[in-house]
């Protein structure tokens, strides 16, 4: 109070004439507060009914939630989108009946037995989850049994029409429609904002990569398989299968061994196809020409290992030879030559030593040597000794047989011109390769005569390699692949191929070699799809085409040569 | 003290009146816009459900895998083959058909059915 006096005079203690003239200031004050609220609250009003976006601030219309980008192939197929479902649920305490209500419910809800909605019916809760999503069909049956404390809640759920094709890459999501794996995983936060995705993937091509794939794998009674096409001068993956698969609406339901994606998770030890690496870092040092001979007769030993070929070779070959009858001895012995730094320079720039850029989560990192030894490099560079995921091959060879650019792979469908700067190998080493791969699958002493399908010019690799189980190899089980390019003369796809565990058939005369099980389904994966990527077949004869593929072969032509004189 | 004329009164009550019948104005017509909205929302709704459901329905009719089964089962039409496909150049060097198997076009209304 006595603070207060300090500042307010009260107008008891002040003469009359200045108290009357105090008190009208101050009731003066009071008025003009009172009326400049009055005035703001009137202005306000007449700014409302004057401005008609003003509204807008007051009341926003709320959707129940941002409904989920599609997922499109690079056509605009749908591959993956929402729907609207319901999901069904009962408060046991509002239920008259359980027995009655379960009889009900089980005529409707098809996948519960009887007892198994009695159960949920009777729990001791206010909330019974019945399903978690139902189609606004069977909904409306339920809702038309008019049961008591069961009741909905509308949800979108994630549908793949696509069902196993692609389901690898697309992956899932939980039941509250967070990206869970694939690329629903590493793509989530686009697609939750509701953004479209456009993968590099054709559905088409997959489809029959898939369909391809799987009937060699029953052919040949195999574990399992996987499958790759890559467009060589944009590094986009048109077409990735790992087999066995599941159906991608029911990933939760999926084993481990279906989930797994041997095509981008899995690494292995592919084998000889690792000698067009070889082959080409020896002809970019200049250190090899294609025409140099190479001892492949006397015994290779190195330290306590003895490098052996499938097929002993009686004659030395050169270069070229070595690469089309796949000599391990003569591939060995031109990496001990080019040395541990050459190899271990092309292989990093190749992207062997970490995972392959690809978007989605499930990538696996190759598994390197610690150590470069003279073994290693030897057998590295017939594929043993290294190990990675296919994809890491097939965009290795894209760089090798393409342009020669480094090219990194990718599951979105590129729009912009691609940003390749590295040049790893001259368009000469890549045309030489192309030629060598071409007589892989051409000349009667390749290892890939069941790929060559007329008018393609298929070139390509076998790779047949044990799998390592424990501290070893393990001879029954083999890795069977097939990478190739097409058309050779001027290549635009990869196709990779890979058959996991083939047992020997009567109808291969016991064989379970690359050759064999890999070769034949890349054959008629290229026929299938060529026309449909708009590569037109070619006459292989025509001399453009034939100087193009120029090489070489003293020594595997005397033998043919000898061969027809004989018979 | 201050003591407002009659006409000041007025003219201040006046301005309250017209206020207060804009502020139920302004009620009146957020009221409807409200249900205006709503309707929308409501439409907005499930025309996007159809879209939705028809997309989905369009994907799952249109797989590759029912395509090529039904083209298989329905159609009498066969991969094309590396003959079959031939480049624009190339074209002259077809043999002209002779006059009875010319393409007349009876014929190439028989061909197209």
């Amino acid at each position: 109070m006595s603070i207060l006096s300090r500042f307010i005079r009260l107008v008891r203690d002040m003469p009359a004439a200045e108290a009357r003239r105090v008190a009208a200031n101050r009731l003066g004050f009071v008025r003009l507060v009172a009326a400049a609220c009055f005035l703001a609250v009137g202005a306000r009003v007449l700014i409302l009914a004057a401005d008609v976006n003003a509204e807008a601030k007051f009341y926003t219309p709320t959707f129940e939630q941002v409904i989920r980008g599609n997922i499109q192939d690079r056509n605009g197929q749908m591959m993956a989108t929402t729907l609207p479902a319901f999901e069904l649920y009962a408060n046991p305490r509002e239920i008259l009946d359980p027995y009655e209500a379960a009889a009900a419910l089980s005529s409707v809800l098809t996948d519960m037995s009887e007892e198994q909605i009695f159960s949920r019916l009777t729990r001791k809760s206010s909330y019974s989850e019945l399903a978690w999503r139902l189609s606004p069909k069977k909904y409306a049956d339920v809702l038309r049994l008019g049961i008591a404390g069961i009741h909905g809640r509308r949800k979108l759920v994630r549908v793949y029409p696509n069902a196993e094709a692609a389901a690898h890459l697309l992956g899932g999501v939980d039941k509250d429609g967070k990206g869970i794996a694939g690329i629903e995983y590493s793509k989530n936060e686009d697609l939750a904002a509701g953004k479209d995705l456009t993968l590099s993937i054709d559905l088409n091509i997959q489809a029959i990569l898939r369909q391809e794939l799987s009937a060699q794998i029953d052919l040949f009674e195999a574990i399992g398989g996987a499958g790759i096409v890559q467009d060589i001068e944009t590094g986009e993956i048109i077409a990735m299968v790992s087999l066995p698969d599941f159906d991608a609406n029911h990933f939760r339901h999926a084993s481990d061994n279906q989930r797994f994606n041997r095509a981008a998770t899995g690494v292995y030890e592919l084998g000889s196809t690792f000698k067009i690496f070889n082959t080409a870092i020896a002809l970019e040092s200049g250190q090899f020409q294609a025409s140099d001979v190479i001892d492949v007769v006397s015994p290779l030993r190195v330290g306590r290992f003895s490098i052996r070929d499938y097929h002993p070779e009686k004659t030395p070959l050169n270069v070229a030879e070595v690469l089309i009858v796949s000599s391990n001895k003569g591939s060995a012995r031109i990496a001990d030559r080019l040395g541990a730094e050459m190899q271990k320079e092309y292989f990093e720039q190749m992207g062997f030593f970490k995972a392959a850029p690809l978007e989605i989560p499930e990538i696996g990192a190759p598994l390197i040597p610690s150590r470069w030894g003279r073994a290693e490099i030897m057998t590295m560079s017939y594929g043993h000794g290294i190990s990675v995921t296919p994809v890491h091959l097939t965009s290795a060879v894209a760089t090798t047989v393409g342009s020669g650019m480094v090219i990194s792979p990718t599951l979105i469908k590129r729009t912009t011109p691609n940003d390749f700067d590295v040049q790893l190998f001259s368009p000469d080493t890549s045309a030489q390769i192309r030629a060598m791969m071409r007589r892989v699958v051409s000349h009667p002493r390749g290892t890939a005569n069941f790929a060559d399908i007329d008018g393609y010019a298929v070139a390509g690799k076998t790779g047949t390699s044990e799998k390592t189980s424990g501290n070893g190899y393990n001879k029954k089980a083999n890795i069977t692949s097939f990478v190739s390019v097409f058309p050779a003369h001027d290549p635009k796809y990869v196709v990779f191929a890979m058959i996991d565990e083939p047992k020997p058939q009567k109808h291969s005369f016991y064989y379970a070699t690359a050759g064999w099980v890999a070769a034949p389904v890349g054959g008629r994966i290229i026929e299938r799809i060529a026309p449909m990527l708009g590569v037109h077949p070619v006459d292989e004869n025509s001399p453009e085409i034939r100087r193009s593929l120029m090489l070489e072969l003293p020594e595997l032509n005397k033998e043919e040569e000898a061969k027809h004189v004989s018979f | 003290m201050i003591v407002f004329s009659a006409r000041t009164s007025f003219v201040l009550t006046l301005i309250t009146v017209i206020l207060g019948v804009c502020v139920y104005l302004v009620g009146i017509q957020q009221d409807i816009r409200q249900k205006e909205l709503a309707r929308l929302t409501a439409e907005i709704q499930s025309t996007q459900d159809s879209i939705m459901v028809l997309q989905s329905d369009w994907a799952y009719l249109s797989r590759p895998d029912r395509i090529l089964h039904l083209s298989q089962r329905l159609l009498d039409l066969e991969p094309l083959a590396k003959h079959q496909i031939i480049p624009a150049d190339k074209l002259d060097s077809i043999t002209t058909p002779d006059a009875d198997t010319a393409i007349t076009e009876a014929n190439l209304i028989w061909r197209i059915e």
